[in-house]
């Protein structure tokens, strides 16, 4: 297998797994994930139950299709979309000084609050999805492993 | 390489069918929530507690028969609250309730407040108490950051 496919499968497989752990207990918890939400103060609160509702099942469906690599490319473009959402939200919050959890993984206070490692840990994030975005080749994962 | 417009009908599928399938399973499920978030003061009106804010609060903390419950954890009201103001942490309720109904008639006009607008434990200690009896039962929603940005007294 060469590198760049090597280094695709290794990208495609750390944030399709990564976004559909992170959808789990949003979509288990929903009332407990708006109420985050609404803490970060970044949306009308009627918006709110709308957001919760769809955010979790996006990133489910783009993990699932970017670990199949089918429309790869889109899902690749939308989980950097959703991650630079994520850290502008984090950022703004920690510079306001909201006490709230980041509400990333768990839900119901669970967790830590957000601070400058949680951005930290998003811009990690970040780099990957980026350097994912730039090397995608649209070719099925299950192609990949054929090489 | 894949065309601009072939990509922006992905993504578009991608959302609206994630919107779709959201929609739908919330729907279906028996926790969903209502697509819409009803505001905390819609809220607090149709389970029959009245939503107040500050110019109000000011005026029930000149009654003497109005009783100002800070439902903040006991550490934070022992650094300052609201003058008058019992410590009824939310999360203390079940301990406390049985000697506050002692004491405290069930007429009593209460107002209950936390930290501000993002707190929950005000509108929790609203609703158990108008359970538990307590008939007029007032919700300060800006809670003691509004109280203190507004430079109103505090009680250390």
């Amino acid at each position: 297998m060469k590198l760049r496919d090597t280094l695709l499968l290794i990208t495609r497989l750390s944030l399709g797994i990564l976004f559909l752990y992170a959808s789990v207990d949003k979509i288990l918890n929903p009332s407990p994930f708006s109420d985050t939400v609404l803490n970060y103060h970044l949306l009308p609160e009627f918006s709110v139950n709308l957001f919760s509702i769809w955010l979790p099942v996006t990133e489910f469906v783009v993990g699932v299709f970017l670990i199949l690599g089918v429309w790869s490319k889109a899902a690749s473009g939308l989980i950097f979309a959703m991650l630079c959402m994520f850290l502008i939200a984090i950022i703004q919050g920690v510079a306001r000084g909201i006490d709230t959890h980041c509400g990333c993984f768990t839900q119901g206070g669970k967790g830590s609050p957000i601070s400058h490692w949680t951005i930290l840990r998003d811009v990690g994030f970040l780099a990957i999805s980026a350097l994912s975005l730039w090397i995608e080749t649209e070719r099925p994962t299950w192609k990949l492993f054929r090489g | 390489m894949i065309s601009k417009k072939r990509l922006l009908v992905q993504v578009t599928l991608l959302l609206i069918g994630s919107l779709a399938l959201a929609l739908v399973g919330n729907g279906l499920r028996r926790d969903g929530i209502p697509v819409l978030r009803p505001s905390k003061e819609d809220l607090a009106l149709k389970s029959g507690i009245t939503p107040i804010h500050l110019d109000t609060a000011k005026l029930l903390m000149q009654n003497p028969k109005v009783l100002f419950l800070d439902a903040r954890p006991f550490n934070v009201w022992k650094r300052g609250r609201i003058p008058g103001a019992i410590s009824f942490p939310e999360e203390s309720h079940d301990s406390l309730i049985k000697a506050f109904k002692d004491t405290v008639p069930f007429d009593r006009p209460l107002v209950t407040y936390c930290s501000g607008e993002e707190c929950k434990a005000s509108e929790m200690l609203a609703i158990e108490l108008q359970k538990d009896g307590y008939k007029y039962i007032h919700l300060f929603f800006g809670g003691w950051v509004e109280w203190t940005q507004a430079n109103e007294k505090v009680e250390k």
